[in-house]
């Protein structure tokens, strides 16, 4: 089975130790900054897309459904901005991390029963966007140094907050 | 002199409508509540039984204003409106059915 706190804790090491690796003394800069919270909302996307092709459970769709909607709509408004700002999205090892981290559940996913599949992909969720929060308010928003990236990262946060609650009261409806 | 009478009928025209505002004060009125940051302005404005409250969607996500008690159940897109009228007095809880932190109450009067 899968562990959501252990993937949770995994995610969080990558986010903080992706950074060290890079450069212990380097804060994440703004394009490494916009590409970490551009993959994150893409990597929920595709998890909620797995959802829709194997959950029959009707308030698991919906929930699914929710996640590439409200993150199609802040990952549009940040491509809109990088283009504004002519930043380019640079990867770093905490993106990769995070890419690698959705893969594997991806996998261990793909490999469930209709049944099982709801319960682990809700759990998932919830760890995912825990670790997520966590990185946006300790590491990503604070070292934010375009103001218009700092905002929209803002609320991504109050979004993935949002999101996280709703996962949590999905899983307490499934177990 | 046609000049003049402008002037004089202007006043006249502008205490015309304040009275009828005040005349109407009592009747049904159309409330607007500003959905943003996954939030719903939470400006208390004072509601009665007759009146609609217009939720106005000013995010890029699709927003919900439920009510608890099942009495309306307002879908909003992003940028859009959505309309519910208050028929009964009381405090009515609701919520957005995507985003369960988004609450807030409406507080209607007779
Ligand atoms: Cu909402």
């Amino acid at each position: 089975m899968l562990k959501p706190l252990a993937f949770s804790v995994a995610i969080l090491a990558a986010l903080t130790a992706g950074m060290a690796l890079a450069d212990p003394a380097a804060k994440p800069t703004d394009p490494q900054i916009a590409h970490i919270a551009y993959t994150a909302g893409q990597l929920d996307i595709e998890a909620a897309k797995q959802a829709l092709d194997k959950s029959k459970n009707t308030d698991v769709r919906a929930f699914a459904e929710e996640m590439v909607r409200d993150h199609t709509a802040v990952n549009n408004q940040a491509l809109a901005l990088v283009k504004k700002l002519n930043v380019t999205p640079e990867d770093n090892p905490t993106s990769q991390a995070l890419t690698k981290q959705a893969e594997a559940t991806h996998q261990k996913l793909a490999g469930l029963s209709a049944q099982t599949f709801d319960k682990a992909y809700v759990d998932n969720e919830v760890a995912f966007h825990k670790a997520v929060n966590g990185a946006l308010s300790t590491t990503l928003i604070p070292n934010a140094q375009n103001a218009e990236l700092k905002s929209l990262l803002q609320t991504g946060l109050k979004l993935f907050q949002e999101h996280q609650q709703h996962a949590e009261h999905l899983a307490q409806q499934l177990s | 002199m046609t000049l003049v009478i402008h002037r004089l009928l202007l006043p006249a025209a502008m205490v015309f409508v304040v009275a009828l505002g005040e005349a109407s004060a009592g009747e049904a009125e159309v409330r607007t509540i500003v959905v943003k940051e996954l939030a719903f302005s939470s400006a208390s404005i004072e509601l009665h039984v007759g009146d609609t409250v217009e939720w106005v969607n000013q995010d890029i996500f699709v927003h919900s204003a439920t009510a608890d008690n099942g009495s309306f159940d307002v879908e909003l897109a992003p940028g859009a409106h959505g309309r519910a009228a208050l028929k009964t007095p009381g405090v009515i809880a609701y919520h957005c059915r995507y985003h369960p932190g988004m609450k807030a109450e409406l507080h209607v009067s007779e």
